[in-house]
């Protein structure tokens, strides 16, 4: 990168932080068990020499050890932190100023923004959410210092039109006129880094910081404000992202993962947190930016070459994050800061849609790691994040290649006699070694669940009752673990699938996510996840056949596939949700007592749900406010002769065709003409019933 | 007669009643979807806008088209009374016009067009014109530009941006 340490952090001038002791540990051990774990498998193979497709084992399972024995790491260090009380070196312990002249952006007007970036969102939901910060906020008595600004990237007319009326609604009932803003952007470039770059440009000097949010974010006004109060306090740090806790649904797949975050993340975001320091990584959402750094350094250009590795950088986040910090910037992980919440997909294969995007954006970053004059710390976060995905496809492989081995292995005659041997000479036994390998490996994957149940059960015991109780909650990680075990080899089908598409150039395009709870139809589920069941199947039959030893070692994978689609369909119920909810099962303390934030946007998605009843772009033309404030809200602009007969010809063909047979593009081009919209309004009043 | 004074004599006829008396139950639909109540007033504010449409040229069976005419003068009415309260200036201003509009329709109370079109004291005007004001939609504070640069990416192996 072009980059240069321009700025030197004045937090790094006064403040020694253990860096470099901490990562060479984490390092260490993280090597140490990579090359225990293989110094075990490769003594078992290497009995009569190594043959090609053993070196292939060999290499997959260095790369995934790596990649276990990183997460275990991290996830033990978190625990140690969170038993010893807490990392005295992190940011949210700092108590005073750590420099004198803090670096503040003279021409701010007010200290901090927060944006929300939407694209066709459910308006009910997004401004439900927005009332509940705002109001949250409000009750710190800290409002003064923040506005809000609501960045639509939204296409479609109607969605649009209702964003509109929400914000409106908002600003009456908060008496914020001047404070919230919602702006919808002509023409969506660059996506959601797209969004917030052009909102830099145009009113980014206006403030300090800013919080960038996602639609479904939520957060409490005095997260808000303590976040405010870090950045003041470390005027070399250009970020510091919040963990988000996943709540509010209510499906069962979303509340096992909703528990699973509740009582694990925390071991993960300390450990991080604890190796990681000012080296740490920007997640997109629910965290704090200073913006002036930001406008500086994070500029992003279009990669070279066609979708999907070049063009638009999907996942902006990685990248601005390394961009900061290779201009010197400080970015951290609050670990310890609550208050912070998104939510989850739905259902499993919701989940799995969402990823589809992600694995893109992520596998585009194989040209960062090539970066050059990036530091180690960002080429390492971007190779976490290709192998959050590529590690499924290596799992894959890792397996397919062990049936294949294993089957090899079994049509091989052992020879008793060779050489100048006069007895027979046994074949040695290495089933001690490759147990051990095999406990490591799912040690490792199993223990930090073990790790948080021992947290809670010593730290947090007032937080037992709030999980259901210590029966419960053991009950629950015990059937979570379950889950995990039948749906980790359907997702490793999905990634896989992904990678190799992506691989193939297949590029994602730019679709909302469904975030409302509801129950998979066996049709939907069998098209999805049939040819998962198949492949199970036909794996079984394979190995029961060819390696009837290696069978039962492979039952849990094929399990998980061959029941993909009840499993998938069951777990999309929030009626087994709630009835887990009530017997108490993967009960989170944010069910157990709502935080006040989430209770506050349920009491506001009640009361729009009620006022939003009509919706679609006819109902919002139909209303003679809607279409006045739309009108008030359109640039005011001198159509071009040219232009004027280009909506005149639109207008007709909707007169005559009915606006069913006009593309939601066309009307949102007819709609973003004041004068023509005023006349859809009289059409839609004059239409006979 | 020749195609043109057919035309013309065929857009130019008084609408007849039922025309009328359906452009009157629509605009009075659309009344009391502005919030109106009073049905007296409703009546004769439908019954106003129908007839200043129809004096304009409507082709003498298109329903719809008187409709749309009678809806626009009652818009055209609700823009002479917020020129009345904020003063002839915004005339010339489309788009305080249309935030004026906005604010009056959404932001007010709804029995507010009702006592405006009423008739209104001058103390009522200046109370009016300040809750206009205040309940004006301001979607964006000013701009202060800043230019984003898009950084410059360099790789090994792989094309670096320009």
């Amino acid at each position: 990168m072009m980059v240069k340490k321009k700025h030197m952090s004045v937090t790094e001038k006064t403040c020694h932080r253990p860096h470099s002791a901490r990562r060479w540990i984490f390092i260490s051990l993280v090597s140490l068990t990579t090359v225990t774990s293989l110094a075990m498998i490769a003594s078992a193979f290497q009995a009569n020499g190594l043959t090609p497709p053993e070196l292939l084992l060999l290499a997959l399972y260095t790369l995934l050890i790596l990649w276990v024995s990183t997460s275990f790491w991290t996830a033990t260090m978190g625990f140690f932190v969170l038993m010893k009380g807490g990392d005295p070196s992190s940011i949210a312990a700092t108590a005073s100023v750590r420099a004198t002249t803090p670096d503040v952006n003279p021409v701010a007007k007010v200290k901090t923004v927060i944006v929300m970036p939407v694209y066709n969102e459910d308006p009910t939901r997004v401004f439900a959410g927005l009332r509940a910060i705002w109001q949250s906020l409000c009750e710190t008595g800290q409002q003064d210092d923040f506005e809000l600004f609501v960045l639509s990237d939204t296409r479609n007319p109607g969605i649009w039109m209702e964003e509109e009326k929400n914000w409106y609604r908002m600003c009456q009932d908060f008496d914020a006129h001047g404070k919230i803003f919602y702006r919808n952007r002509e023409k969506n470039i660059a996506r959601k880094s797209g969004n917030i770059e052009e909102f830099c440009s145009r009113w980014g000097s206006r403030y300090e910081y800013m919080i960038v949010l996602d639609a479904d974010s939520l957060m409490e006004g005095q997260t808000l404000a303590e976040m405010v109060r870090l950045m003041d306090m470390n005027p070399g740090v250009a970020l510091i992202q919040t963990p988000p806790l996943p709540v509010n649904h209510h499906s069962l797949f979303a509340r096992i993962l909703q528990f699973a975050s509740s009582l694990y993340a925390d071991i993960f975001t300390a450990g991080s947190s604890w190796w990681q320091l000012s080296d740490s990584n920007y997640w997109g959402h629910n965290a704090i930016i200073r913006i002036q750094p930001f406008i500086r350094h994070c500029g992003l250009p279009k990669l070279p070459g066609n979708e999907p590795f070049g063009g638009e950088i999907l996942s902006h986040d990685f990248v601005e994050a390394a961009l900061l910090r290779e201009a010197g910037w400080e970015v951290w992980l609050a670990y310890q800061l609550k208050g912070s919440y998104e939510e989850l997909p739905p259902t499993l294969i919701d989940y799995a849609k969402r990823d589809r995007r992600w694995c893109q954006g992520n596998l585009q970053h194989l040209r960062m790691i090539f970066s050059r004059n990036i530091s180690g710390m960002s080429r390492l976060h971007f190779m976490m994040g290709i192998m959050s995905y590529l590690s499924s496809p290596l799992w894959l492989f890792f397996l397919i290649v062990t049936g294949v081995e294993a089957y090899v292995q079994s049509q091989t005659m052992p020879v008793y006699f060779f050489g100048n041997n006069i007895f027979p000479v046994w074949p040695e036994s290495y089933t001690v070694e490759m147990t051990t390998v095999l406990m490591v490996t799912l040690g490792m994957l199993f223990l930090p669940k073990f790790w948080a149940l021992v947290l809670l059960f010593t730290r947090k015991r007032p937080a037992i009752h709030q999980y259901g109780g210590s029966l419960r909650v053991i009950a629950s990680v015990i059937l979570e673990s379950l889950f995990s075990i039948l749906t980790a080899p359907i997702l490793m089908l999905y990634q896989t699938n992904f990678v190799l598409s992506i691989l193939l150039r297949r590029s994602v395009g730019w679709s909302t996510q469904n975030r409302d709870d509801h129950r998979l139809r066996f049709r939907e589920a069998a098209w999805e996840h049939g040819g998962h069941t198949l492949l199970g199947l036909l794996a079984a039959a394979g190995t029961y056949y060819f390696v009837p030893s290696f069978f039962w070692w492979f039952t849990p994978v094929l399990l998980g596939l061959i029941m993909a689609i009840p499993t998938s369909m069951l777990s999309s119920s929030a009626y087994l949700g709630q009835l887990t909810k009530k017997a108490g099962i993967f009960l989170t303390p944010e069910e157990h007592q709502k935080p006040g934030v989430i209770a506050l946007m349920e009491k506001h998605e009640r009361l729009l749900n009620k006022e939003n009843s009509a919706s679609g772009v006819y109902a919002a033309v139909l209303q003679p406010g809607a279409c006045a404030l739309h009108a008030a809200m359109l640039p005011q602009r001198t159509l071009r002769k040219r232009q004027r007969h280009q909506l005149n010809a639109l207008l007709y063909q909707l007169i005559e065709e009915g606006p069913e047979n006009i593309s939601a593009a066309d009307k949102r081009l007819l709609i973003g003409s004041p004068e023509i919209l005023i006349h859809l309004h009289t059409l839609a009043w004059s239409r006979d019933p | 007669m020749n195609h043109q004074q057919a035309l013309n004599a065929e857009e130019t006829t008084q609408p007849d009643e039922a025309l009328l008396q359906a452009a009157r139950h629509c605009l009075q639909e659309y009344l009391r979807d502005l919030g109106l109540t009073d049905r007296k007033l409703i009546e004769k504010m439908a019954a106003d806008c129908v007839s200043r449409a129809a004096a304009h040229r409507v082709p003498r069976d298109s329903a719809s088209k008187l409709k749309q005419r009678s809806l626009q003068e009652v818009l055209g009415t609700l823009d002479q009374m917020l020129q009345l309260v904020l003063g002839n200036s915004i005339r010339n201003d489309q788009a305080t016009m249309n935030a004026s509009r906005a604010a009056f329709l959404l932001g007010l109370p709804k029995n507010m067009l009702e006592n405006c079109l009423r008739g209104m004291e001058e103390n009522d005007g200046e109370a009016l014109a300040a809750m206009l004001r205040k309940s004006m939609p301001i979607p964006t504070p000013p701009e202060t530009p800043a230019h984003m640069t898009a950084q410059k990416l360099k790789f090994f192996l792989f094309k670096s941006t320009s």
